[in-house]
């Protein structure tokens, strides 16, 4: 067998190994199992029709270059329908409904702040600045709240959102820092895990801080 | 632009094609690179079919149902001293999608009912 033979047949396992990385085991094992099987019969095949081995190479990397874009489809493919069962079976449990509701009420609470804010209760003016503040008030728990909410189907766009929500709502209260921020920081941590997202130190499938939230 | 669902892959009729095509022949179930030989001297092809190509294609397929897959047992490739192959096999929902395609059947398979038949 030549160098270049057995570079070829490294580099296309190699790729195997990498791209199916993350993915669960079974599904990894027989990709890899698969690729390997080809790689035995191809060489088996040109061994007895005696073909040079350069030539094998060269069809096995062509073979591999060719196919990087599919692979890389395939694994696209292969770990969004992972995490979104992971993500449906995860968010479909009694806790994380009931932790669904428990982290939304701190944000209710916020919004019902902010729409009596817009009535004019409170120390407030009837000046631009005092509107803008009224609005913000109003909008930053509305946001987080709905991040919380799309988290389970648009975990990136949902947790932008509970971390741009729940974020100004602390800035808006910086008096009330010792509640907001432990506060917010549940409501993050829930979002995390109702995203299903991988984030140190959360672990997939397991339940978190979040899960008494 | 997303494909129409259940919507068939110009090499995913091939496959089909030649592993119709094959099981007339008398091989009823056929591997994944036994298929990429068997399409590159259908198509006069320089080159076999890419190994991603191949291989999410085939994947593609059994999720559609249009195919079923079983491993080869361990212990007759240990025999052989190479790794165990999956064996495909078309199934008749993947008849009837290669029929609804379009494609020229006939000419692949001779004899038709014979051939869709087992």
């Amino acid at each position: 067998m030549s160098r270049l033979l057995d570079l070829s047949i490294g580099v296309t396992r190699a790729w195997s190994a990498t791209y199916t990385r993350g993915l669960p085991h079974d599904l990894r094992a027989e990709r890899r199992e698969e690729i390997d099987s080809d790689l035995w019969d191809h060489q088996r095949l040109a061994d007895l029709e005696r073909e040079p081995a350069n030539g094998i190479a060269n069809q096995i990397l062509f073979r591999f270059v060719l196919g990087i874009p599919a692979d890389l489809l395939w694994r696209i493919e292969a770990g969004s329908t992972k995490q979104a069962t992971r993500r449906t079976s995860m968010n479909s449990t009694p806790l994380m409904r009931i932790g669904l509701v428990a982290a939304m009420l701190p944000l209710a609470l916020l919004v019902v702040f902010g729409v009596t804010f817009m009535l004019g209760n409170g120390d407030w003016e009837n000046s631009t600045e005092h509107w803008l503040w009224r609005v913000a008030f109003l909008v930053a728990p509305l946001v987080g709240g709905i991040g919380l909410w799309l988290c389970a189907t648009q975990p990136r766009l949902g947790m932008a959102l509970v971390l741009a929500g729940v974020g100004s709502s602390a800035f808006l209260m910086p008096w009330m820092t010792p509640i907001t921020v432990p506060i917010g920081l549940i409501v993050i941590a829930f979002a995390i895990k109702r995203s299903g997202l991988v984030i140190w130190p959360f672990r997939p499938g397991t339940t978190g801080p979040t899960g008494t939230a | 632009m997303r494909r129409k669902p259940g919507a068939l892959l110009p090499i995913e009729l091939s496959i089909l094609e030649t592993a119709i095509t094959l099981r007339v022949r008398g091989a009823k179930y056929f591997h994944g690179f036994m298929i990429a030989r068997e399409l590159k001297q259908q198509q006069n092809a320089r080159l076999l079919t890419a190994h991603g190509t191949l291989y999410k294609a085939l994947d593609r397929m059994r999720k559609l149902g249009f195919l079923e897959s079983e491993w080869e047992d361990p212990l007759v490739a240990a025999q052989e001293g190479r790794p165990r192959r999956r064996f495909y096999s078309v199934t008749a929902a993947g008849e009837a999608a290669l029929v609804n395609a379009g494609e020229p059947v006939t000419a692949a398979v001779p004899n038709r009912q014979k051939g869709l038949a087992s």
